[in-house]
């Protein structure tokens, strides 16, 4: 890293009507363009319209790995939004509202208020009282100095194909927003900082992230069904797929979904589908299917919180559990989650290879703040992206009939035949078969075809050796932090924090989180630590009693005390939550 | 998507597409009629085994695919359509066949049903109706007649039974066909049939269940059943639908093609959406073109 870390975080909030989405889209695309690292969270009730939407937008010289904390700069297009956000503000921040005929008592003295009319801008520039919250965008760029061309650019992309006369009008309440902004800039002159270099960079959501991992990896068939907060993977393929030479169906229902892609997958096409939990738990019993024929799968779990239709737009981590053990009997199958954007991208073309290399059925776990979250990614080089190509059964090999489950000294599976391949032919299924893929019940073949299944796993972890992300301070601590998806990377942000105080914490952050990374978790339950934080979203700590259950001795060899830090309130942890957790624990000790 | 398997050679003409694997139904099932007329039709048909997939879901009738050499995929109960759809969109040029059961089709994959025949998917399935569920011993099926008794409806169903003929037809099959085991000949002419048709063939076959719906035996679906008229038109949508509204009400099955018309499939319709997708994109094809919207 070159210059000193700086960053402002932004919070836009007002009615479901404001365009607040839009909004934070416009400036969050405006700061990528100019060089900024960014960082998006956004929040808003299950209902089509009405209720309070939030967007929040951090900003940074540096890669970052959280929303922040409290905004620096509040947007508050209605009143309450005021009332909400104002009261936490921190020192210095700066409030910006229409006028409501009255002062707001809520704006604590330490922050200052900038009451500024975008309605009256918008209307008097653009003609239209709905163009205002292009004209608080432009008061905000304003504030903050930056280069206007960009926003109008991205203004003219967003109005693309409305006709001249309404890109005119926006463009016209930008620039009159803008002007607005710089006559009260010297409010915000200690949140300016210049970007580290001008160098434009991806900006995309998680989901779309993860569908554009899937486009790479050589994904061709997708087959979905609408849930939130998945839908866009399902949509930006759809899109997407057929310029590929690829397709996306939208089935009847999950389980229609992956009983699609299973027969895509017995095709040889590399097969994907994305759900949040609700349609994970109708998969199940499919995904016991795939496991058992060993065909080649990747579902996505964006999850939000349950149980049942819980909150479909909030955040959780509370799906582990089903994605690690979920279906009847015992299958192989790995179970990734990524932390950041990239990693939805990185991690979608990892789970494609694994499922292809392994030929068994993988879980990515995804979450809703990660799904519709943007974030700044350097696009990726294409040449040193590992993409795995199956290579099939070669009919010319082999005489004699063909045999799908043969048994390995190593474990790995051999290669597959799929229809078309002459003297390929053999049935899978769910039943426990022999080698053929016949059914076969005989006790001997049933003990065979277990250990097979177990010793996939065993290849499995072989393969994932040494290949954990794991933070060490230069200094000695006993202190430990374990923590998996989107809340990883906030614990990061919050333990080096921390170390500014002296206060030093060990991370091990893994994104495979089935097989456990046994080699990796016992080296770092061997560094010394004697308690171990694992912040993670969700009531019953599951991942935290994954490793109890695993790591038993480990953790009593090593005297180490497991400091869940959960919560389960739909919205993901900011790094002051962690950090309360972790002194509130210190405190006591 | 695989290149298209090309068979340039002159088509093979195969003894039997039967598999090694004996079939285990009962004596005197109906399905061993299913079984033998299928590969008949097969043999006739003239595709190699290896472009030749047979997708079922649980029952009885689903252990089809162990008993044919041809590529199989016995999945889980009331799936099969799922899968087979999924598998002829991946592969277009492979034959895809659907067996099962009255249950695995109508009860728990009903769903699927309905949406499979909607789509007009380049399939031919093959029902085998014995009105009972068979392999769990015996409890009502969704095609029992109404006040049948079995293990679960000790005092008979109270529940209508569903018409796999009107329910194919509403839904938008385009090939729509009934045959029965105790006439191989109709079942291979009808399966055939299927086999060329493109699009959703659908073939109801009245297959007896010998052990636990010993009632209706093939003597009591012979002599229910009746040939359609000669006059007959299978193209006339709403004359077929007539048909099988009559044939409900007089208490008989109608054997023979109920209804055929041509329409564009499943995959036509997808192929179409292709090239427009990439007019759009003015011929963008390459997953590094696609990044650089993101910028």
């Amino acid at each position: 890293m070159g210059q000193d870390q700086r960053s402002l975080t932004i919070r836009f909030e007002g009615d479901s009507g404001d365009g607040i989405i839009s909004m934070g889209k416009l400036y969050a695309r405006t700061m990528a363009r100019l060089g900024y690292h960014v960082y998006t969270f956004s929040t808003f009730l299950a209902v089509v319209r009405g209720g309070q939407v939030t967007f929040q937008a951090r900003v940074s010289n540096q890669p970052l790995l959280s929303q922040g904390n409290e905004p620096e700069i509040l947007v508050a297009l209605n009143r309450q939004a005021v009332k909400d956000n104002a009261p936490k503000v921190p020192p210095g921040a700066v409030v910006i509202h229409p006028p409501f005929g009255a002062p707001c008592e809520e704006i604590p003295s330490h922050a200052r208020a900038l009451e500024i009319d975008f309605k009256e801008i918008a209307e008097a520039e653009a003609g239209t009282a709905r163009s205002k919250n292009i004209a608080a965008v432009g008061t905000l760029l304003g504030l903050l100095q930056v280069d206007i061309e960009p926003a109008e650019n991205a203004v003219e992309e967003i109005f693309k194909g409305k006709g001249e006369d309404i890109i005119a009008a926006n463009r016209n309440a930008l620039r009159a927003g803008f002007e607005e902004g710089v006559r009260h800039s010297v409010l915000c002159e200690s949140f300016r900082f210049a970007p580290e270099e001008h160098v434009a960079r991806m900006l995309l959501s998680g989901n779309e992230a993860v569908a554009l991992g899937a486009l790479t990896a050589g994904v061709r068939f997708f087959a979905g069904y609408p849930i939130t907060p998945a839908s866009e993977i399902m949509e930006w393929l759809a899109a997407q797929l057929p310029k590929v030479g690829g397709l996306m169906i939208q089935a009847e229902d999950e389980i229609a979904s992956l009983a699609m892609c299973l027969g895509a997958s017995y095709g040889g096409v590399k097969s994907m589908t994305a759900t949040s939990g609700p349609g994970l738990s109708l998969m199940i019993e499919l995904l016991g299917l795939a496991g058992m024929a060993e065909l080649p799968v990747v579902v996505v779990d964006v999850q939000r919180a349950g149980p049942s239709t819980g909150m479909p737009t909030k955040e959780a981590q509370g799906d582990l559990l089903l994605a690690t053990y979920g279906s009847h009997g015992e299958i192989p199958r790995v179970v990734l989650a990524p932390q950041t954007v990239k990693d939805c991208f990185s991690q979608t073309i990892r789970a494609v290879n694994i499922a292809h290399q392994f030929q068994i059925p993988v879980i990515m776990l995804s979450s809703q703040s990660l799904s519709h979250r943007m974030q700044t990614i350097d696009p990726p080089s294409f040449e040193s992206l590992e993409v795995f190509e199956e290579k099939f059964w070669d009919p010319t090999s082999d005489p004699s009939p063909f045999r799908r489950y043969i048994d390995t000294p190593d474990g790995m599976p051999t290669p597959r035949s799929i229809p078309g391949i002459p003297n390929g032919m053999y049935r899978c299924g769910g039943l426990e078969h022999n080698e053929f893929g016949n059914p076969d019940f005989d006790p001997a073949v049933r003990r065979r075809m277990v250990a097979r299944r177990l010793k996939r796993m065993q290849a499995i972890a072989k393969a994932f050796r040494g290949k954990t992300f794991r933070y060490d301070s230069a200094q000695n601590t006993s202190l430990g932090l374990m923590s998996w998806g989107a809340t990883a990377p906030v614990a990061l942000e919050t333990i080096q924090d921390l170390e500014k105080e002296n206060i030093v914490c060990r991370a091990l952050l893994p994104h495979v989180l089935w097989p456990l990374p046994e080699n990796a978790i016992r080296g770092f339950l061997a560094s010394g630590i004697k308690t171990l934080f694992i912040p993670e979203l969700n009531a019953t700590a599951q991942f935290a009693e994954m490793l109890k259950a695993h790591f038993t001795k480990e953790l009593l060899e090593n005297e180490i005390e497991v400091v869940s830090i959960t919560k389960d309130d739909g919205l993901p942890f900011s790094p002051a939550e962690i950090r309360e957790g972790i002194m509130n624990h210190l405190k006591e000790h | 998507m695989t290149d298209t398997v090309q068979s340039d050679q002159a088509k093979p003409v195969r003894k039997t597409y039967k598999g090694s694997q004996r079939a285990t139904w009962c004596a005197g099932c109906g399905d061993y009629s299913v079984l033998a007329a299928l590969d008949k039709a097969l043999i006739a048909y003239g595709r190699p085994e290896e472009e030749i997939t047979i997708v079922s879901g649980i029952g009885c009738s689903s252990r089809f695919p162990f008993f044919m050499n041809t590529y199989g995929f016995h999945s889980v109960h009331g799936r099969a359509l799922a899968v087979a759809t999924g598998l002829k969109l991946a592969r277009p040029e492979i034959t895809v066949i659907a067996t099962g059961g009255d249950g695995d089709a109508l009860a728990i994959g009903g769903n699927h049903f309905f949406h499979a025949m909607r789509r007009n998917v380049d399939l031919t399935y093959i029902l085998m109706d014995n009105q009972i569920y068979g392999m769990t011993k015996g409890q009502a099926a969704p095609t029992s007649e109404f006040g049948m008794k079995t293990k679960s409806t000790p005092y008979g169903t109270f529940e209508p039974p569903v018409d796999p003929i009107w329910a194919a037809l509403t839904m938008g099959a385009t090939f729509v066909a009934q045959t029965a085991s105790h006439d191989p000949n109709h079942m291979t002419d009808m399966f055939l049939q299927g086999l060329q048709h493109r699009g959703m063939a659908f073939i109801n076959c009245l297959s007896p269940c010998v052990t636990f719906n010993a009632g209706m035996d093939k003597e009591y679906f012979k002599s229910h059943s009746r040939p359609l008229p000669d006059d007959y038109d299978p193209t006339d949508y709403e004359g077929a639908l007539r048909l099988a509204l009559n044939a409900r009400h007089e208490g008989y099955f109608p054997l023979g093609i109920i209804h055929k018309r041509e329409e564009p499939t499943l995959a036509d319709r997808i192929g179409q959406i292709k090239e427009r997708a990439l007019k759009a994109a003015q011929h963008r094809t390459s997953v590094e073109q696609i990044v650089k919207e993101f910028i």
